[in-house]
């Protein structure tokens, strides 16, 4: 196979392409010294190559070879079993933000990203989503920046980000209605942290939001009341709130559907007695569930959700 | 309606007053307007369909 002086001779021609704004060359060089590295089973090397070859070509703009480096890199770090650092996250990151808005490749790195953090926390490492979050804020892509900060762990940001777009673009009578959305979201999760901070900013820094706890507006009262029972309440407790809050919380009609899977994880209510997940409730929680799926059609994706989903609510 | 008051020795004590002013308000509440689109846009796919 190829020799170490092989590569270094590759390494400085590329260097040169580099400095010469031959980018269309530098990336093809980047390509034959990863399948070198790749060859040899020098995974460290090739995922550091990577890493830099995209650094420098999506800085340069070239954004179509920069994300083929980056899509590589996330390639190799799945095959190389390389378990997630928060070094390594930030630099997915770092790369995410650099990438264009509209590009079509981006939701596929997005999701090969999100897919290789998940060994270990099944919808993805937080630290990943709150990249990926910070970095869609930034461009006021705020639904999709919604979605992976209700994956994070940072609820103070993500109540800021909510805030901003509830104001920008939400109407007066959802104040309340964007945060409980969000935390009932959080709670299907399993992610009480970020819910609890989330709830906790939102309601301290939406300039409508009046002081509180207790607030003016029962859906807000139902949340911090839920929040305190999720920590050891009863079953109890649970089904009081609900059937107290109800005229409340039939203003969403999805509300109901995500309490009944917050009861089922928080105070070990039973699932509905139909198991058949091919119903709305199944429909409704596989999408939210499900990992990003922006390259497969709805259909595909609800059947591969449902599948998968049956594993997922049984691991805890 | 049978037993409607037996939830106060349920929850904490603390709780029943703001739960009963809530009860009380939950009747005056008027009807949701429409969605925004930004509010719709954070529901799961499916709903947001039937929604709009």
């Amino acid at each position: 196979m190829a020799s170490g002086r092989g590569v270094q001779r590759v390494l400085a021609k590329l260097q040169k392409s580099l400095d010469e704004g031959n980018y269309y060359e530098a990336h093809q060089m980047y390509r034959t010294l990863y399948f070198r590295y790749n060859g040899q089973s020098k995974f460290t090397e090739a995922i550091d190559l990577l890493y830099n070859g995209s650094l420098g070509l999506l800085n340069a703009k070239q954004f179509a070879s920069g994300t083929d480096l980056a899509l590589l890199l996330v390639e190799t770090l799945d095959k190389s079993s390389t378990k997630p650092s928060s070094e390594t996250l930030e630099k997915l990151g770092k790369l995410h933000s650099l990438m264009e808005k509209d590009s079509v490749e981006r939701p596929t790195f997005v999701g090969a990203a999100v897919r290789w953090s998940s060994a270990e926390q099944k919808f993805g490492h937080p630290e990943l989503h709150k990249y990926l979050a910070h970095n869609l804020w930034l461009e006021r892509s705020y639904s999709e920046s919604r979605y992976h900060y209700v994956r994070s762990n940072d609820g103070e940001e993500c109540a800021s980000m909510l805030i901003e777009y509830q104001i920008t673009a939400g109407f007066p009578s959802e104040v309340d209605l964007f945060i409980a959305q969000t935390v009932m979201q959080c709670l299907c999760l399993k992610n009480k942290l970020t819910a609890n901070s989330c709830f906790v900013s939102y309601t301290q820094q939406h300039p409508q939001v009046e002081s509180g706890p207790p607030f003016v507006r029962p859906l807000l009262n139902f949340l911090w009341l839920l929040l305190l029972a999720c920590d050891g309440g009863t079953v109890a407790v649970f089904t009081i709130l609900v059937e107290q809050y109800q005229p409340t919380l039939r203003r969403d009609p999805t509300y109901n559907e995500y309490l009944d899977r917050i009861g089922q994880l928080f105070f070990g209510v039973p699932p509905p007695r139909s198991n058949n997940p091919s119903g709305m409730i199944g429909n409704l929680l596989s999408s939210l569930f499900s990992a990003d799926d922006e390259d497969e059609t709805e259909e595909e994706a609800d059947v591969i959700n449902i599948a998968s989903n049956a594993t997922a609510f049984d691991l805890d | 309606a049978v037993g409607s008051a037996d939830w106060h020795r349920v929850v904490p004590s603390e709780w029943v007053p703001v739960i009963s002013r809530d009860v009380a308000r939950q009747q005056r509440d008027s009807a949701q307007p429409p969605f925004s689109d930004a509010y719709l846009n954070g529901m799961p796919a499916k709903r947001r369909k039937l929604m709009s």
